[in-house]
């Protein structure tokens, strides 16, 4: 009974941390980006950053259960290919749930700097411009923190 | 931080497993997680709790010990 | 009780007495002052709260810390409670801030903002307070 270990497909956990590192970088790379441009333009209280920051929110949930979804629907495509059937491994085990809470520990480190800084600014009376998108950049350097520490755990060991 | 925590634990699951023609995926269905754990066992990239290693001990239909070996430390 | 466990409890008394006390101070302001709460000064209570309930904190943890600090006093499973308590209180926390920032985006009254944020994370803590206290006594998920 030869088991080929040289294929071994993506555990869904592993495939959603791609996914979901691949849209934050994504879309809160193309929204800091834009943001970036608008503080070249115009006077920092003018810039409508409110509605553009709601879509990026809502862009990178959608995306990334779609992006989850056609992953589980091409790596079985893929599979498919090479002839090799497997049952798509949506368990979650006692090792995800370990490897969550490695990333998780990323995620609440970056997420604590995000809220103090957060109620700093507002005790300071700071225009929500600010306030708003450090909590934002705080919170997307978290996610792709909280992924990269998966994805190697995922590789080469807790 | 990163990497995984040395250990010294090592097992003998692969050599156990083949002797009675079980496949990883075998191992994972009957124990309820992913085939890439069992991976990450055999490989030392993972150590499984402490259920979990009995359950495996179980399936493999031998005693703890035969599966999981302790290397006393040499050194420190 | 185990150092974690101590400084847990402390921990949790003390942000309840905080949080308990900010909020009506908050309260009585709007009350006595005829003032919506949007309008009342928060900002100087917040501070005062998280200045006294921080450094209250920090002494007590310091003086349980004094008492153990020659001997081992934290070990795996104080590690791996923390650990597993921390992925409860975070999600409570999470949740916290993506409203406060839904809110923010909305250009919803810094008022509220800052407040749900300040108690979403008090929240928060509670939750891996909690979780940290009930592993200890009665164990983890295996």
């Amino acid at each position: 009974m030869n088991d080929d270990e040289s294929h071994v497909p993506m555990t869904g956990e592993e495939k959603i941390a791609w996914v979901y590192g691949a849209v934050v970088l994504l879309t809160s790379g193309a929204y800091f980006v834009w943001l970036a441009t608008q503080f070249a333009a115009h006077p920092a209280d003018e810039i409508a950053w409110e509605v553009p920051l709601l879509i990026t929110l809502g862009a990178s949930i959608v995306l990334t259960i779609v992006g989850t979804i056609l992953g589980a629907i091409g790596g079985a495509v893929w599979q498919g290919i090479w002839g090799r059937f497997e049952e798509p491994d949506f368990t979650t085990d006692e090792r995800d749930r370990a490897i969550k809470e490695l990333g998780n520990r990323r995620m609440f480190a970056a997420m604590t700097a995000g809220v103090v800084g957060t109620l700093v600014l507002a005790m300071l009376n700071v225009d929500t411009l600010w306030i708003g998108n450090w909590v934002f950049l705080a919170c997307s350097i978290g996610a792709l923190a909280e992924v990269v520490s998966k994805i190697r755990a995922y590789r080469r060991g807790v | 931080m990163g990497g995984p925590k040395p250990t010294r634990v090592s097992n003998r699951i692969r050599e156990l497993r083949t002797e009675r023609e079980l496949t990883q995926a075998d191992i994972a269905a009957k124990l309820g997680v992913t085939r890439q754990t069992i991976i990450a066992i055999e490989q030392g990239r993972y150590s499984p709790s402490l259920e979990m290693a009995f359950q495996i001990a179980r399936v493999l239909e031998a005693p703890l010990d035969d599966v999981f070996q302790y290397r006393e430390a040499a050194d420190s | 009780m185990t150092f974690t466990e101590r400084y847990t409890v402390a921990g949790l008394v003390i942000g309840l007495v905080t949080v308990a006390t900010y909020v009506v101070v908050v309260v009585v302001r709007a009350v006595t002052d005829g003032l919506p709460l949007t309008e009342v000064a928060w900002q100087g209570p917040m501070l005062w709260s998280l200045i006294i309930g921080g450094g209250l904190y920090a002494l007590i943890f310091l003086a349980f810390w004094l008492r153990v600090r020659r001997e081992p006093h934290t070990d795996s499973r104080d590690q791996e409670i923390e650990r597993y308590a921390q992925t409860a209180g975070a999600g409570m926390t999470g949740l916290a801030v993506l409203v406060a920032l839904i809110m923010m985006c909305l250009d919803a009254p810094l008022f509220w903002t800052a407040n749900v944020l300040f108690i979403g994370s008090f929240l928060g803590s509670l939750a891996s307070g909690g979780t940290t206290l009930s592993a200890y006594r009665e164990g983890m998920p295996a």
